[in-house]
């Protein structure tokens, strides 16, 4: 049985994000509460989940490292996209990372006081990785790094539980056809399954309805839909059962697909697809 | 009333000795002439930070006197604040740390019966007790069946006011009578899961059990056969065997 493998600082995983990067990123995109550019938005989510995923690895004596991230953007250039201390590198371990933010900023907001009235609250928000948007969308070479990267991770953790990639992009590949350096990518493997790629689509086809986790190309607005969705990876029932916490339907043909997330459909995506492990 | 106990614990595979976070008490009794005996054992969560030293606090609490859980949050509180942490330990410790616990009071009642007493389990979570006489399962809880356990049970909170009320849904009080040779077994979630298996499986392991004699080498040799074998989850495990002769 594939992804069972525990998860231990002896025998740690790895999540991957490649982000697209390139011009139309700066374009708006709806947030909940309003709008934000997409670079903005996915920034955000990015540098929460590393908050969350930091706290839930520490413990009093500091952070384990159950897990090495990786943060590629691809845009006027394609490499290592982490800022502050740890830029440069590609895979960096989960307690290097939580003490290495760039800036921690605070940040207010009112909640509500139990007593019908909202009393201000300020949190810490660490900051890793800014939001770009500049250049092309050269998405094969970014599947290229990606490949050796989880090529290399794999070969120093060849028991690990498989490498999980989230990949999010709003465009169409400026560098050729992505669909081979996609595949060979997820085909990668460790003895515990197969990388799992999501790819999380944040069109800008004017006939693209949002769809989440899909079980088939059909109704996918062109091409570009289409390879994302082909080449993703089938969810597991783990994965199937965290859709289900969201309100998410799915079915056993379901792939880590998402169209024309918006931020909380996007955080929502991330969280499916990152959670899903034997951290015991 | 005679009790003769004995504690047996191992870490996590993979992890160090102070990194465990199981907590038991007492570690070995052998009293007569005991009118009341109390044990328990707590299982801290492995999300939280402080969790063992939570763990600890209440598994004392309850054998010493009884859960005073106001009481102990404070005591974790002070053990907690006052010291400068990173970022990511704040929210932690301000979530609080969570265990949960299997408490058990066994009580003589030699005036009415020189062979007999009664016993009471208290339990939150998964931790749980066996009552076991010869080789027949008498009570068990307060998870009864291997396939109820998941990684969400509801545990005791270092944060949460208030005292534990019995009409908790959450927390589950039983109560019975022992007689001279019965044994009582408190386990952490993962052997509990194991015992529960075999047991339902055609074998019950009370005479292994019981073979185990006071032997933490022989408790750390069997669950290291059992991990490698994949029975038993690579957890912080933990047993009290509490004999009444």
């Amino acid at each position: 049985m594939p992804y069972q493998a525990e998860i231990s600082r002896d025998n740690p995983s790895c999540f991957l994000f490649l982000i697209d990067q390139s011009s139309s990123m700066s374009e708006e995109v709806s947030a909940g509460d309003g709008n934000q550019q997409k670079a903005s938005g996915v920034a955000d989510s990015i540098n929460r989940w590393l908050q969350e995923l930091s706290i839930k690895c520490a413990k009093s004596d500091g952070v384990r490292d159950y897990y090495h991230v990786g943060v590629i953007g691809y845009g006027r250039s394609v490499g290592p996209a982490f800022v502050g201390s740890i830029a440069g590198r590609d895979m960096v371990p989960i307690s290097e990372i939580a003490d290495c933010p760039a800036r921690i900023e605070e940040k207010t907001s009112k909640i509500p006081d139990g007593a019908g009235g909202l009393v201000e609250q300020t949190a810490k928000v660490p900051v890793w990785f800014e939001p770009v948007a500049d250049g092309g969308t050269p998405m094969c070479r970014a599947a290229m790094e990606g490949q050796r990267i989880i090529q290399d991770w794999v070969g120093q953790n060849p028991a690990g539980f498989p490498p999980i990639v989230i990949h999010i992009t709003d465009g169409e590949a400026t560098d050729g056809d992505p669909m081979s350096r996609m595949r060979s990518l997820s085909q990668l493997a460790s003895s515990d399954g197969n990388v799992m790629l999501f790819n999380i689509h944040m069109s800008a086809n004017p006939d693209a309805t949002p769809v989440s986790f899909p079980d088939s190309a059909d109704g996918l607005p062109d091409e570009y839909s289409k390879m994302l969705f082909e080449t993703a990876s089938p969810l597991t029932p783990t994965m199937r059962a965290l859709a289900k916490e969201h309100r998410i339907k799915t079915t056993d043909k379901s792939r880590g697909f998402v169209l024309n997330a918006d931020m909380v459909l996007l955080a929502q995506a991330i969280d499916i697809g990152t959670r899903p492990s034997n951290l015991t | 009333m005679w009790i003769c106990t004995q504690a047996f614990h191992v870490p996590k595979h993979g992890n160090a000795a102070e990194e465990y976070e199981d907590a038991f008490f007492p570690d070995r009794v052998s009293q007569r002439g005991l009118t009341a005996f109390r044990c328990a054992v707590a299982d801290g969560a492995s999300e939280s930070a402080y969790a063992g030293e939570w763990a600890q606090i209440l598994v004392r609490s309850f054998g010493r006197r009884r859960l005073r859980l106001a009481q102990n949050q404070r005591t974790w509180q002070r053990l907690v604040q006052g010291r400068p942490v990173p970022w990511y330990l704040e929210r932690k410790l301000a979530n609080g740390a969570h265990a949960a616990l299997a408490g058990l009071l066994l009580r003589d009642r030699r005036q009415r019966n020189p062979r007999r007493g009664s016993w009471r389990a208290v339990a939150i979570g998964d931790s749980c007790i066996f009552h076991v006489r010869g080789d027949e399962l008498l009570a068990v809880g307060p998870v009864c069946r291997s396939d109820d356990f998941d990684n969400n049970p509801y545990l005791v909170s270092s944060k949460n006011s208030g005292p534990l009320r019995r009409d908790d849904p959450h927390v589950s009080i039983v109560s019975g009578s022992w007689r001279l040779k019965d044994i009582f077994y408190l386990t952490t979630d993962a052997l509990a899961q194991w015992i529960l298996a075999e047991y339902e499986a055609g074998r019950p392991p009370w005479k292994f059990l019981r073979a185990l004699g006071g032997k933490q080498k022989s408790f750390e040799a069997v669950i290291e056969d059992l991990r490698k074998s994949k029975a038993l989850r690579n957890d912080d495990t933990t047993l009290i065997r509490v004999e009444v002769k």
